[in-house]
């Protein structure tokens, strides 16, 4: 029986922003991204997410996530799960690659993961005591244009965001737009851990736009946030992320840690978990 | 609530249906354009590119087109059959372009230079095809 061998992610580096590449056919990315942030007027806070993302086919991959957080001197709370689509929409490589994304949301209003911003997200809205929060149940259906392309081993991504509440609220608006590329272009002929092939740094740039009825950026939270990523040949990446907001609306610093394992052809991987190997 | 959903419902459905056939535009190296056919390899002939290739294989490639013997692959094997008379420049653009219909993803994501280190080994360990 031949053990599934480990598959580095060699994905882009970002946390916010969605490239066009997508997850290999029946591979099974397990994921969790924390996010600390500061709160002006309230506590300091851990937010998590737990990512199951499966290419179902070469142009499609789903994601289920979980989502908790733990604000200081309150409590831990799971806050909800999402459930998102992408189908990458033309076929080859070209200098602009669309995908399109859907994703279903059942969240309560303590969710801070900040994994996209949107409409008149501030920061004001996490300082609201988790009992309060957990009240307020949001049902809300997301749809994002992602727009990414390779320019000399340099990946560029935008994406442009579209949320609504299903209880009736307005058409929401945000943006990711990311930039990045690999430290190292050309492998080594041995094995190595630490060197450049296996590292990406880049940077993004989120933030709200509004909504229907007031479309544009007062009222709105962005940030500016490096990235860089590890890619470790054992199969596990790391990412780290500082995030700076870019007004008064934002919380002033955030980072994120990602940690990530891929586990390639899982139908194998559980097959062989079963006893049953390659027969 | 009812209409959000059939929207996003209907848009699903129209993205899968233009996916299809998008993709299938995409079928196989026999595709590539000829600009991309007569491309060289700038590592042509370089073992040290070659042994790259050959570790970028091992960690992107193999678990779908195992080596071992007696392995269930679920992509073909890349053997003399599959490489011998495909072009350096062929190879490039099928690696960087995949055939997402048929689940060979787009390795695009890897530097050019990496996806030419990975066409090194291929044709260094089947060198008929050049």
């Amino acid at each position: 029986m031949a053990a599934p061998r480990p598959a580095p992610a060699q994905e882009a580096p970002y946390f916010i922003t969605y490239t066009h590449h997508m997850e290999e056919p029946g591979s099974l990315e397990v994921a969790i991204a924390p996010v600390f942030a500061t709160q002006r007027g309230g506590d300091d806070f851990l937010a998590s997410s737990l990512e199951l993302e499966y290419g179902l086919t070469g142009w499609w991959t789903t994601e289920l996530y979980l989502d908790g957080q733990a604000t200081m001197n309150d409590s831990t709370v799971f806050t909800g799960w999402r459930w998102e689509h992408r189908v990458r929409l033309l076929a080859g490589e070209r200098r602009i690659n669309p995908v399109l994304y859907v994703e279903y949301e059942d969240v309560n209003g303590a969710e801070k993961t900040m994994l996209e911003v949107v409409g008149h997200d501030v920061e004001a809205d996490h300082g609201e005591p988790n009992a309060v929060g957990r009240r307020e149940r949001e049902r809300e259906l997301e749809t994002k244009l992602i727009i990414s392309g390779q320019f000399r081993d340099w990946n560029l991504a935008g994406n442009l965001i579209a949320a609504k509440n299903l209880a009736g609220e307005p058409w929401e608006f945000g943006y990711a737009l990311g930039l990045s590329r690999p430290l190292g272009l050309a492998a080594r002929a041995t094995a190595c851990t630490v060197c450049p092939e296996n590292f990406a740094a880049g940077v993004e740039l989120y933030g709200g736009l509004g909504d229907q009825h007031a479309f544009g950026l007062p009222d709105t939270s962005h940030y500016l946030a490096p990235v860089i990523a590890w890619n470790l040949p054992s199969g596990l990446s790391l990412r780290l992320s500082p995030g700076f907001g870019l007004n008064r609306e934002s919380h002033r610093f955030l980072v994120r840690l990602g940690l990530s394992y891929e586990v390639p052809d899982l139908g194998r991987a559980v097959r062989g978990a079963l006893g049953r190997g390659n027969r | 609530m009812r209409r959000a959903l059939t929207i996003a419902g209907c848009g699903l459905a129209a993205c899968a249906a233009l996916a299809c056939l998008g993709t299938t535009a995409g079928v196989g190296p026999s595709r590539a354009p000829d600009a991309a056919r007569s491309l060289a390899n700038p590592f042509r002939d370089d073992a040290s590119a070659a042994a790259a290739g050959r570790k970028l294989f091992e960690r992107h490639c193999a678990h779908c087109h195992e080596t071992a013997p007696g392995a269930k692959r679920r992509a073909p094997a890349l053997d003399a059959a599959a490489l011998g008379n495909v072009s350096s420049g062929t190879l490039f653009w099928f690696v960087t372009n995949g055939n997402l219909r048929g689940g060979m993803p787009a390795w695009s994501r890897l530097p050019r230079a990496q996806r030419w280190q990975l066409v090194a080994y291929l044709q260094a360990s089947h060198p008929r095809g050049r």
